[in-house]
């Protein structure tokens, strides 16, 4: 697939205006619970609630194996006002992964009667960002799923997928991207600007990869049948067989 | 003086985006500078028509957002220098486009081209209401089903109380013998409910399967098909060419000649 590479594009003259990650739901774990944390936002219309929802269960997406059943969660919701149907479906959706909703955090009164009514604590304050006000730029997002098309993940560390990115879905971390399985959609690494960030896909299949600011297509997504892996050397990206030397 | 002229339909899955891609491309390779504006935000497919996917890097809403200048957000096709397409995302999140933002994007594309086609989603909700928000004309495609022809009605008259008055129509994946039997609404049998000038009667032709996955419309074929000359005549006319409509009928009607012919002789 390497020799098929176009003549790298770059993003620059205007590089700094590669988009800028907004904050997507988090879900950290912090001591012996997890705090989920939703992005900036107010109210909530059915479609966009509908792809937090979607967004949340990516993160859970096999949690079960790193989280213990029954493990408390601790909800951020900041600033959105939630009614009791929508706080009620989150409820679920964590119990689904065998989390236990707690206690809520939030600014809005009618989120926090919301809450109250399903029997959850209510803390009205400011969040809290679990890990400090920024996160490590150790912290890997771990996704067990299938990133359909129109799946975005934005992360501001490293990504690994187990599972396949679809055409027409997008990673876009400022770190690593690690995908086991088929990488077919958007990957885009170093998004912060990092140009030594590497993408390795057990097979890659991109139609087009972006590390930093280097925009590269691929003609043919064709399989090569053994992992591969895109860094910039020498100014440009290059796709090369993952090598264990 | 440019044009803008958006694709729309009501009913999904009749052809709006096949015929978005086919008419943009037959009109720029009339020489025509044309920009195709995929207002299908959330559920893009005119860069796989058009063979573009791999090209996109920024999107209309990056252009809103100004995270990046609207030449950088315009993919131009290899194939067709006078083609260039601005995406759409393929995100909800980012779906919150207004009217008066499409109004903004256009007034900023109508100095730069001699067409700008936007190729609606389907529905009448907002998504609908953006792709219509700064069209002054319109291309109707239906196909000759009462449900395709009952939705094209309501979308007209939607138009008209938005005041764009100029509308044509498609008739799209019509069957000529299925027509004869009785078994098809015929292209009159629809004129006659929606009352608008027909621009163009579209064959049923697999062909299109083809040119669809392969990201290649038809009018680029060097040997068109039957759908694909059909197109380029549709290009044609829109830009105030008379041209005659291709006789589907004498194809069939050869057809069903030639096999009774064939029965006769062995009787």
């Amino acid at each position: 697939m390497s020799d098929e590479l176009e003549n790298g594009d770059n993003l620059t003259p205007d590089a700094d205006a590669v988009p800028a990650a907004p904050e997507q739901v988090r879900v950290v774990a912090v001591d012996d619970r997890l705090t989920v944390t939703l992005p900036g936002g107010t109210d909530a219309s059915a479609l966009v609630w509908q792809d937090l929802r979607q967004q949340l269960q990516q993160r859970l997406e096999g949690g079960e194996q790193r989280w213990p059943g029954g493990t408390e969660v601790w909800l951020e919701s900041g600033d959105w006002a939630l009614d009791t149907l929508q706080m009620e479906g989150l409820q679920r959706q964590l119990e689904a992964a065998r989390l236990r909703l707690t206690t809520i955090r939030t600014l809005r009164r009618p989120t926090a009667v919301a809450a109250a009514s399903l029997g959850l604590s209510v803390l009205q304050e400011r969040p809290q960002l679990a890990g400090g006000d920024r996160p490590l730029p150790s912290d890997t997002l771990v996704l067990q799923t299938t990133l359909r098309s129109g799946a975005e993940v934005r992360h501001p560390g490293p990504v690994v997928l187990i599972g396949d990115l679809n055409p027409g879905a997008a990673i876009i971390a400022d770190g690593d991207i690690l995908v086991w399985g088929r990488l077919r959609g958007v990957a885009h690494a170093g998004a912060a600007g990092n140009d030594r960030c590497r993408i390795l896909a057990l097979s890659l299949q991109a139609t087009q990869l972006r590390i930093a600011s280097q925009v590269v297509r691929v003609e043919s997504g064709a399989a090569t049948g053994y992992p591969e892996v895109a860094a910039i050397a020498e100014g440009r990206i290059r796709i090369t067989p993952v090598s264990l030397t | 003086m440019s044009r803008v002229i958006v694709i729309t339909s009501g009913k999904g899955g009749v052809g709006k985006t096949t015929s978005s891609a086919n008419l943009g491309m037959g009109l720029a390779s009339l020489g025509q500078k044309v920009v195709l504006i995929d207002a299908d935000f959330g559920l893009r497919n005119l860069d796989l028509l058009l063979g573009l996917e791999n090209r996109i890097v920024y999107t209309a809403q990056d252009v809103l957002a100004g995270n990046c200048r609207l030449e950088q957000a315009l993919v131009k096709d290899k194939r067709q220098p006078n083609l260039a397409l601005l995406p759409a995302a393929n995100n909800r999140m980012k779906e919150s486009v207004t009217p008066e933002q499409m109004r903004q994007l256009i007034d900023m594309l109508k100095p730069l081209f001699e067409f700008v086609l936007i190729d609606s989603p389907a529905g009448i909700e907002t998504g609908f209401q953006n792709a219509i928000a700064a069209a002054e004309e319109a291309v109707i495609v239906t196909t000759p089903e009462i449900a395709a022809v009952r939705d094209a009605d309501r979308v007209i008259g939607l138009l008209e109380a938005n005041d764009i008055r100029k509308a044509q129509l498609i008739v799209n994946r019509l069957r000529p013998a299925m027509v004869a039997s009785n078994d098809m609404m015929s292209v009159s049998d629809v004129q006659e409910i929606l009352a608008i000038p027909l621009v163009g009667i579209i064959p049923d032709d697999e062909q299109v399967i083809v040119s669809t996955n392969r990201g290649e419309p038809l009018v680029l074929a060097e040997d068109p098909s039957l759908a694909g000359t059909a197109y380029r005549n549709i290009a044609r006319r829109l830009q105030g060419e008379d041209v005659d409509f291709i006789d589907l009928d004498a194809r069939s009607k050869g057809l069903r000649q030639r096999i009774k012919s064939f029965f006769q002789k062995n009787r």
